[in-house]
């Protein structure tokens, strides 16, 4: 059958007759695109806020700009270290790094295709064949045997909440599922219609992809939230809706809607408390030749940090929180050997420390 | 080749080579994702517009054609999203090129059913099969899971055995 696609969209695409490249069209686009960065790079004023529809999801004026670094906000100390294993992905397989020697890494044997999220003793995970599965992990380092969690069927997509009690799950009948974690029955039963993707996840709320806009469903309410332009990605974290456009990160909440033109478009990243966004410089901002570096930002006052942190040189692939307080950095390094991934452990009231580095490249940290 | 200089500029002129040599290429990967030729001219001329403006700050110009491919998944994405839903229907509004293409019965049947797929789908499909990258490259280039792409694959081959039941490569189906 593939080899059938395969034959067939060569044959076609072979029989297709470019057209001449109309320059005229392209020096319009050209013109454009121009515009369009030279607007991106002298950070966007807040645009016309639209108003998001019922109930307390509230609209106030905001936007920041690039990250707005406050005059006192330099975070430079050194950050004790996490007292939990440690779970991350290396070339599809589930490794551990214990506590006391982040040095140490124990190669489970696992075979995994992303860790959904680390949950108390132990990892959610989906397979290499796309199930769910879960394994407990105790602080030596050791793990117990796998467990499908929703039984046998692969599933399209999961998540579990911020506060690690409620897992969420797509199936292959594109049906949407909350259960309490380590539950096998529903607590809602969503049937999604054809090309809607599920964003975030809370406690009892999920977002979803719509027209250029996120579906924001709270219990049995509903919020059409209307960001600057397409959400590209979002996260729910108690009463906190972040969405991530072309733009930059919004952050939507009970008290009204800030806008940050957070850098990093792929890694900007909620504490579970919703108190904080970290967000690092990614290959995009590097090359709009735009200042590199970690920024941390208080939603509670609306200032942002830079994190001072030497080792941090390359562009930032992934952050991911641990808890309220401490998160992880995964970020390029160039040098003589080629592209290494440094993985940092940082907190937000202290700086960060390199953790270790990753030689294969592949480094992935828990997604939730 | 100096008319596209004069367009993009003298401090550009690799940007123009670079577009002249692959144009075609890159049409073609846009016309399957499309699936029809005008749109394809669009996305194509749009995606390299933004990698001309971007041109100087690609380190690796070996890797550009990779990098415009990657940008023609992304943003026939955002194309799907400012039209709005995935709409199926049973009738295409637009022949294009495929009642024009001189190209065997059962491959033009085919693509006709391949066009009839969902946009992410097609897209699932043109990445895998006609780019021929792994699965991880397809989902970073789509921004999805590499389970998405998984499960795309799965139902996009399930619709296209439903579809040509008479057709030999139904037969090769699990």
């Amino acid at each position: 059958m593939t080899t059938d696609i395969r034959e067939t969209l060569h044959d076609i695409g072979a029989a297709v007759a470019p057209p001449v490249i109309d320059l005229v069209a392209f020096d319009g686009r050209l013109r454009r695109a121009r515009r369009a960065r030279r607007l991106g790079q002298t950070a966007v004023a807040a645009a016309a806020v639209a108003v998001v529809g019922i109930g307390a999801w509230l609209v106030a004026p905001g936007g920041s700009g690039r990250p707005d670094v406050a005059g006192d906000g330099q975070r430079s100390e050194v950050p004790t270290r996490s007292r939990n294993v440690l779970a991350y992905v290396e070339q599809h397989k589930l490794f551990l790094s214990p506590p006391d020697d982040p040095s140490f890494e124990v190669d489970t044997g696992i075979e995994v295709e992303e860790i959904v999220a680390r949950v108390p003793d132990g990892v959610v995970y989906v397979d290499l064949d796309s199930h769910l599965k879960r394994v407990d992990v105790r602080i030596d380092g050791t793990v117990g045997e796998p467990v499908d969690v929703v039984g046998s069927e692969p599933i399209q997509w999961a998540a579990v909440d911020a506060t690690a009690t409620q897992l969420w799950f797509v199936d292959l009948d594109n049906t949407l599922h909350r259960r309490a974690l380590g539950q096998q029955t529903d607590l809602e039963t969503i049937e999604l219609t054809p090309g809607q993707q599920v964003l975030a996840v809370g406690q009892d709320s999920w977002a979803a992809d719509g027209v250029n806009s996120v579906e924001l469903h709270v219990g049995k309410a509903f919020y059409d939230v209307r960001p600057a332009s397409s959400p590209l990605r979002a996260a729910l974290a108690g009463q906190v809706l972040a969405v991530t456009t072309q733009e930059g990160t919004e952050i939507w909440s009970t008290v009204g809607k800030r806008r940050y033109d957070a850098l990093g478009l792929g890694t900007a990243a909620l504490s579970p408390d919703g108190r904080w966004l970290a967000s690092g410089a990614d290959d995009a901002d590097r090359d709009a030749r735009l200042k590199g570096g970690l920024y941390l930002t208080d939603l509670g006052s609306g200032s942002t940090a830079r994190v001072t942190f030497d080792r941090l040189d390359g562009p930032v692939i992934d952050i991911w929180w641990e808890d309220a307080e401490r998160y992880f950095v995964v970020a390029d390094a160039f040098g003589d050997g080629g592209v290494r991934r440094q993985l940092s452990e940082c907190t937000a009231d202290a700086g960060c420390l390199l953790r270790f580095e990753d030689t294969s490249g592949t480094l992935q940290l828990p997604r939730d | 080749m100096r008319e596209v200089f004069l367009v993009v500029s003298d401090s550009e002129p690799r940007f123009a080579d670079f577009m002249a040599a692959s144009w075609a290429r890159l049409y073609r990967t846009a016309y399957l994702l499309t699936g029809d030729p005008h749109e394809a001219e669009d996305l194509l001329q749009t995606v390299l517009a933004k990698t001309c403006v971007r041109w100087g700050s690609i380190r690796d110009k070996r890797a550009a054609e990779a990098y415009v491919r990657r940008g023609l998944a992304r943003e026939v994405q955002r194309t799907w999203r400012r039209r709005g839903r995935e709409v199926v229907t049973d009738s295409l509004p637009d022949p294009g090129h495929a009642g024009a293409l001189a190209t065997r019965a059962d491959h033009l049947a085919l693509w006709q059913e391949i066009r009839n797929l969902p946009p992410r789908m097609r897209a699932t499909l043109v990445l895998r099969y006609f780019e021929d990258l792994t699965e991880a490259q397809t989902a970073d280039a789509l921004g999805c899971s590499i389970g998405s792409v998984k499960s795309q694959t799965h139902h996009a081959l399930v619709r296209l055995r439903a579809a040509l039941p008479d057709l030999e490569l139904a037969k090769e189906l699990p």
